[in-house]
């Protein structure tokens, strides 16, 4: 083996452990600038104060039934009109 | 040898420096992070909402019903608004519309104020993506990695403000019931 197929071997060495460091230190390659953007944008459309109010909504109706199961409990369901 | 050792350590030092020092790359990650634990928090706020809002409800209810009960109205009343309704019911359920009142409002009012945290946090990734955009195509000026690295640390921070100001009002709303 010459000494320049040697530098040449040396070299591919060192440029691997070169590559293979440098993306351990890098890690996992991060979404592009697209993807970022969409998925940013694709959260802020999807925002809305509705579902708070949907919220409030359901917890009306579980209110009125909470009510109701609680009321036919009782062994006279109406007792009486005011 | 030693030389060619020492190359070699010079070439793995640049290649960790080379690494960690891309601003654009660091502020991908930082809003690809950001974004996902967001997302997650405004899920949680919405999930911790609704629970919230359901116990107060359902424990309202109890107690509207039990009172309308022992005071002899008729079951139907407890679906009914107050002003429909004649005394000792009226007042019965209208102590009750007010109590739930006050309950659901503490619950949404500081709700509504995470949500806008969890909004401001949106945002402010929105502009670290401009600026990124804008120096992937050239167009900023030197210094934008100072510029840059202050974004994303002000993104951050907003959401870290957003996450304590979820966590006190998940804390306050546990004892709700």
């Amino acid at each position: 083996m010459s000494a320049t197929e040697m530098v040449s071997w040396v070299l591919a060495i060192v440029k691997t452990v070169f590559d293979t460091v440098t993306e351990a230190i890098k890690g996992p390659e991060p979404p592009s600038l697209a993807e970022l953007q969409a998925k940013v944008k694709a959260a802020i459309d999807a925002r809305s104060t509705d579902w708070i109010k949907e919220a409030k909504a359901d917890a009306d109706k579980a209110l009125v039934e909470a009510a109701a199961v609680e009321f036919s409990a009782a062994p006279k369901d109406e007792i009486k009109k005011p | 040898m030693r030389n060619l050792i020492l190359a070699c350590l010079f070439l793995l030092c640049s290649a960790g420096l080379l690494a960690c020092s891309d601003p654009a790359r660091i502020a991908r990650r930082e809003v690809d992070r950001v974004t996902r634990i967001n997302q997650r928090t405004e899920v949680n706020l919405k999930r911790t909402t609704r629970a919230a809002l359901l116990d107060v409800a359902k424990a309202e209810g109890q107690r509207r019903g039990a009172e309308l009960k022992a005071a002899g109205c008729l079951s139907t009343m407890a679906s009914q608004p107050s002003t429909a309704l004649e005394e000792p019911c009226k007042g019965i359920v209208a102590a009750s519309e007010k109590r739930y009142e006050v309950k659901t409002a503490a619950i949404i009012g500081p709700a509504k104020k995470v949500d806008a945290a969890i909004g401001a946090v949106y945002a402010s990734l929105l502009v670290v993506l401009d600026v990124l955009e804008d120096v992937a195509a050239g167009l900023k000026p030197g210094g934008w990695q100072v510029k840059l690295a202050q974004l994303v640390a002000e993104a951050v921070k907003l959401y870290g403000d957003a996450v304590t100001a979820f966590t006190a009002w998940k804390a306050t709303v546990g004892g709700t019931p």
